[in-house]
């Protein structure tokens, strides 16, 4: 258990430079989420954590211990693969008594602790079984079992769940929060997935080329992101051109967007002046087009819709031409709309503003 | 426990076998000869020199003299049997003349008094047949046979990697100089090794060959019946062989023993007998005429001088050579 | 962190090895090549070659023959293939024991058996001349083609026979939806993809051709080739001026690169990967359809494993010197080698174990370094290990008797013939090895590091149980390979050191096809055991790649 402290990592090959100077202390028991889409440098990090590539630049250390030129061997991570990694030839509880081998341990703590995490994650009495007698589930938490029964300082776990089909993914989220938060383990966890990051994480740190653009816990960062990018990367958003008019007294700024009024919270000054709107799509209201629209609204027309049963989602082209997204939740006066139909889309409170490049 | 038995019973095995063996004498023959001579060459010395233990080492005869060579500042080899005396020449700094007493017993052709060698046996060139394959009367003479009806159906080894060969060619040049030696070269075709030669012809590859007595005697007395061979009336060559004893060999005494036993009557029977290799000795004419080989004195030997086929090597190889184009 | 132990260090190690013992005597037959007979440099050898004698004509008939064995080993092996995997025919199983009949049996000992059938004293020749018929003479071009084109085929067929295999069926009912028939659509979807697999293997083929030092000593007689004459002149400068062996050498070394670098170029491009689909179902055969096709492979089978069946006869036929009875059996070749010659048995079993075993290490440890540890060395070694493909075995044995019998470093012949072994084999079993390599993956190497085991024990603990299979392919193949040899050990050898390939070789030399047979029967079941047993209780596969 320790706490985790990356100083201005930065990792170049040859002339691309991959992380471009990442620093972040992160506290000892949290179960800390790199999230990001492939490029974004999330997996170089991690493997940079567990000893397995060296930074270019900077410090990684454990607690206090500065760890950054220590070989990934006497680090004492603990590591869960996308592939999970378990020894083919080896059956569960050789897989699972590896590391505590490797530790000399005695052969009677061996088999104390192995039979007890294989309970931990719900495979007691599958020692004997073979990784290729189990299914994608069971093998990941073999592979979890493994990682945590060293009593590592750190737990890596590098986009453990993608390979697992999505009911299995919902339930695999609950296994490996549930355990973390037994056994205190700072935990850093790697996907691209933001449901998974939203669903488990303390702390998610939205990376993208090489930078992490925002780091906070989950409402946080779906609450008030602070890019465009992280916006649309952590839940979704309908991004419109803004200009900016006035500043507010209690903090809510005034836009132009598109021919009507918009008020709402600026995130960050833009540097050029220029702005993008953030509406989510459950913060906007959608309803039948009977009267002109007024501050705050915008004009435009269902091109489709998908019912799914507790929502249904629409695709509305403004009257400007562009697209908007808009999700309403339960029946109520949205479920007479139809293709086609012109509807007024009131954008409301919850919409924030960030610079255009922050996209 | 137990082991300590073991071990120490084996220790006092050892120690046995090695004070029998200091009793004992050895002798490390090389040799090139086949391993049922050799087997002969074993049974006589259990028979008649029981305490001498005979170390074989076999091969080529060339690949021999290249280790005892290699081996020279240490000698291993006592005993060197055989190999043609002109090969033998090119390596006299390594045996050592031994002046046995069985050597008045053999032919003047094959004792060398000045060479730190003895002859064991003597090859007799001759040309194989194979009648199966042949068209027309088989040539009597080699000048007959250097006629050009014969071209492309004569073969010999190539003179550059045998001795034999070598020591026909040279023949040749003895009896028909310079142009034998193109007509030769002009109706022959080459073989890449002595051996390759009786097996063309017992192959039926060649209807001609110019090989050794021994090579055809072998298919004769074999059994296959289109074989024959000519000893050509205008004179023949001998290709004599050899065996030496090696300098500051460890085991000098013993080996000068077994020197003498393969110049004894009794083995060089049984060898002649089982590899139709004239023997040395003078002193066979009843085995031979029993195997229905013609008596030495019955064939037209040319004699050569083997220093003086050393000597024109190059220069003839060149001629050859420049005849085959 | 040292980045460099242990596995830059082991390439480095590694290199250095090839280097010494592969590129050194490679590079020192060339450079022998333009040495003259007094020691400097010239190009006499060259010379010699472009003008006098045979020599231009064998390079000649070397590559024609190259040429028409490939031809045929192709018509063969596409043929054996295509009925095999298209039709169910009845002896399918013993079909695809056929590589490996091709492996127990040593060129040696089919050339030899083909002569003993064949030959002027053959049986089958003999039936002819007893029935008043002519049969036509073996040495020569009919004996070269016919041995050759039955030892190589198989390479041919199995490179056929895993492309129609993994032929995806459904491109060929695409293509008769699209309006050809079958046989048409035969023509012009299947036969051109599986083209290129076809052509690589005939590739070897003529490799193997070119190099082929056994069969071609056996049956050439009176056409001169290359290979004979190469080792014809290595036995005639022995403790001379190795001018012409050496530039004969380079010939050859110049003539297999240049067919290397072809392949490379027009070849390698080409290879279609099959996305995995369905098979094609096998038809059942009819009729006279049915008998004609059977026929055709049974024939190739029966043809196939007839050296062995005959050097098994031969080995307990009487015979009087030279002259043999067929007819008339004896023990008598076996009760000589017992009492005379199991210091040859002991050889081979020496020579070859030490080949196998060192060899099968380096290949482990290369092929590990080569697929996971890549480094800057990683292109050197991967280079370095084609060398040997480029030589033939007598080459080899050239290049290394030249280059350690003086100089810096002193070899014997034992360890020698050792070092030839190996060497020769190394790109396969480094191919073996590595089969496996490309299915683990990275990250259970890192998940055992990261519990806390180090990469060398890494290395052992969970890659080695992992390319296990591999490994015992590799293992097998360069036993057989190696108790096999020839051409290298028979250039290499001192006296004292035959192995049993190189006394069947002097055997046959004398003419003694009985004697010769015993050794070669004893030889096969050297190596017949270790694959029998590999295959079947260890359920090798030995031909997966």
């Amino acid at each position: 258990m320790a706490e985790l402290i990356l100083q201005d990592i930065r990792k170049s090959y040859g002339d691309t430079e991959v992380l471009k100077g990442v620093s972040r202390r992160i506290a000892d028991g949290t179960f800390f989420t790199l999230l990001g889409p492939s490029g974004c440098g999330k997996t170089t990090l991690l493997r940079i954590i567990a000893g397995f590539v060296s930074p270019t630049q900077g410090t990684v250390h454990f607690g206090r211990d500065d760890i950054t030129r220590v070989l990934p061997h006497e680090r004492g991570v603990g590591m869960v693969f996308q592939d999970y990694a378990l020894f083919p030839d080896k059956n569960v509880f050789d897989n699972v008594a590896y590391g505590l081998r490797a530790r000399k341990l005695s052969s009677k703590e061996i088999q104390r602790k192995v039979p007890e995490y294989l309970e931990k994650v719900g495979l007691g009495g599958l020692e004997s079984r073979l990784p290729a007698e189990m299914s994608g589930g069971q093998r990941q938490r073999v592979a979890l079992a493994r990682a945590l029964v060293i009593e590592p300082r750190v737990l890596l776990m590098d986009e453990p769940l993608s390979n697992l089909d999505a009911s299995l993914r919902v339930q695999m989220r609950d296994v490996i929060r549930s355990l973390q938060l037994e056994t205190r383990t700072t935990t850093i966890f790697v996907t691209h997935d933001q449901e998974e990051a939203l669903a488990m994480s303390d702390e998610i740190a939205v990376m993208k080329n090489g930078c992490i653009d925002q780091c906070g816990a989950p409402a946080d960062v779906y609450r008030n992101p602070k890019t465009a990018y992280v916006s649309r990367f952590v839940g979704s958003a309908n991004l419109i051109e803004a200009e900016f008019l006035e500043h507010g007294l209690d903090g809510v700024d005034r836009y132009r967007v598109q021919d009507t009024l918009v008020a709402g919270r600026t995130m960050e000054v833009a540097a050029n002046g220029r702005y993008l709107m953030i509406a989510r799509p459950e913060n906007i209201k959608i309803r039948r087009k009977d009267s002109d629209p007024v501050g705050g609204e915008l004009e435009g027309r269902i091109a489709s819709f998908q019912f799914q049963g507790y929502r249904t989602s629409f695709h509305v082209v403004l009257k400007s031409g562009e697209d908007l997204h808009v999700e309403t939740v339960g029946e109520a006066e949205t479920s007479a709309l139809g293709r086609g139909d012109n509807v007024i889309v009131s954008i409301g409170e919850k919409c924030l503003f960030v610079p255009e490049a922050s996209a | 426990m137990r082991y300590l038995g073991y071990a120490s019973t084996f220790t006092l095995l050892t120690i046995i076998g090695a004070a029998t063996n200091a009793t004992a004498g050895e002798v490390n023959l090389y040799t090139s000869n086949s391993e049922d001579a050799v087997a002969l060459v074993l049974d006589a010395v259990a028979e008649q020199a029981p305490d001498i233990k005979i170390n074989v080492i076999g091969g080529g005869s060339g690949s021999l003299l290249r280790r005892i060579e290699a081996e020279q500042s240490a000698p291993v080899a006592d005993l060197f049997w055989s190999s043609g005396f002109s090969t033998l020449a090119g390596f006299s700094n390594l045996f050592t003349a031994y002046e046995s007493p069985e050597a008045d017993s053999l032919l003047p052709a094959l004792q060398t008094e000045s060479a730190p060698w003895t002859g064991t046996n003597t090859h007799v060139t001759v040309i194989m047949v194979n009648s199966d394959v042949l068209d027309g009367e088989a040539p009597q003479t080699w000048e007959a046979l250097m006629d050009k009806r014969w071209a492309g159906q004569v073969t010999m080894a190539d003179p550059a990697n045998s001795s034999s060969s070598y020591a026909q060619l040279y023949g040749i040049y003895q009896l028909y100089g310079e142009e034998g030696v193109r007509n030769l070269a002009d109706i022959v075709e080459l073989q890449g090794s002595t051996s390759g030669v009786y097996k063309a012809v017992a192959q039926g590859e060649y209807p001609l060959g110019m090989t050794m007595e021994y090579a055809a005697q072998r298919y004769i007395h074999g059994g296959q019946d289109d074989i024959s061979m000519i000893y050509p009336t205008d004179g023949t060559f001998l290709s004599p062989e050899g065996m030496a004893l090696i300098k500051n060999g460890p085991n000098s005494e013993e080996a000068k023993q077994v020197y003498d036993l393969l110049l004894s009557q009794n083995l060089q029977e049984q060898l002649f007998d089982l590899t139709f290799r004239r023997p040395s000795r003078a002193d066979l004419d009843d085995a031979i005429a029993n195997s229905g080989l013609p008596l030495m004195e019955d064939i037209n030997i040319i004699e050569v001088d083997e220093t003086e086929a050393g000597e024109q090597r190059d220069y003839l190889l060149e001629l050859w050579a420049d005849a085959r184009g | 962190m040292n980045r460099f132990f242990p596995w830059g260090f082991l390439s480095v190690t590694a290199l250095v090895f090839l280097a010494i013992f592969v590129a050194y005597p490679i590079l020192g037959v060339l450079f022998r090549s333009f040495i003259g007979e007094n020691g400097a440099f010239s190009l006499d050898g060259f010379e010699t070659f472009l003008t006098r004698g045979k020599y231009l004509e064998a390079l000649m008939n070397t590559v024609i023959l190259g040429l028409i064995v490939t031809l045929t080993c192709t018509i063969l092996g596409v043929f054996l293939a295509f009925v095999v995997a298209r039709y169910d025919i009845p002896f399918a199983n013993i079909v695809l024991l056929l590589p490996l009949s091709v492996l127990i049996i040593p060129e040696l000992i089919s050339a030899q058996s083909w002569v003993m059938v064949f030959g002027n004293n053959g049986l089958i020749t003999n039936l002819f001349k007893a029935l008043g018929l002519p049969f036509p003479r073996f040495y020569g071009w009919f004996g070269l083609i016919y041995v050759m084109t039955l030892t190589y085929y198989v390479h041919v067929f199995l490179a056929a026979l895993a492309a129609l295999r993994g032929f995806d069926h459904s491109l060929e009912e695409a293509g008769q939806s699209l309006g050809t028939a079958p046989f048409t659509t035969y023509f012009r979807v299947v036969f051109p993809t599986i083209l290129p697999a076809v052509l690589a293997s005939g590739l070897i083929v003529f490799t193997l051709v070119i190099g082929n030092f056994a069969i071609s000593i056996a049956l050439a007689q009176r056409v001169p080739l290359l290979s004979v004459m190469t080792y014809r002149s290595f036995i005639s400068e022995l403790g001379g001026n190795p001018t012409m062996q050496s530039t004969l050498a380079t010939v050859s070394i110049l003539l297999v690169s240049g067919v290397l670098f072809l392949q490379k170029r027009y070849l390698s491009k080409r290879n279609y990967q099959m996305v995995a689909g369905r098979s094609t179902p096998r038809i059942k055969l009819r009729g006279w359809k049915a008998l004609l096709i059977s026929g055709g492979a049974g024939l190739i089978i029966v043809l196939s494993l007839m050296p062995a069946l005959v050097v098994l006869m031969g080995s307990f036929t009487v015979s009087r010197g030279p002259v043999m009875y067929w007819g008339q059996f004896t023990l008598e070749h076996y009760v000589r080698i017992w009492d005379f010659n199991l210091a040859v048995i002991g050889n081979s079993l020496k020579f070859a174990s030490l080949a196998t075993g060192l060899g099968v290490c380096f290949a482990t440890l290369v092929s590990y370094l080569l697929v996971k540890k890549r480094s800057v060395f990683s292109p050197v070694l991967d280079y370095l290990l084609l060398l040997p493909l480029t030589i033939s075995g007598t080459v080899l044995g050239i290049a290394l008797a030249q280059g350690f019998n003086s100089g810096p470093i002193v070899l014997s012949g034992g360890l020698l013939m050792v070092l030839a072994m190996m060497v020769r084999r190394l790109p396969f079993g480094v191919r073996n090895a590595s089969s496996n390599l490309h299915n683990i993956s990275n990250s259970i190497e890192e998940a055992s590091v990261s519990l806390g085991v180090p990469p060398v024990r890494t290395f052992f603990n969970v890659v080695l149980p992992l390319m296990a299979p591999g490994i015992a392919a590799a293992a097998i193949l360069t036993w057989v390979t190696t108790v096999a040899e020839l051409s290298a050990s028979v250039v290499i050898y001192q006296a004292g050191q035959e192995t049993l390939p190189i006394q069947i070789f002097r055997l046959i030399s004398s003419d003694l096809m009985a004697r010769a047979s015993a050794f070669g029967v004893i030889n096969m079941f050297i190596i017949l055991v270790p694959v029998f047993f590999g295959i079947k209780v260890m359920k090798v596969r030995l031909f997966s790649s």
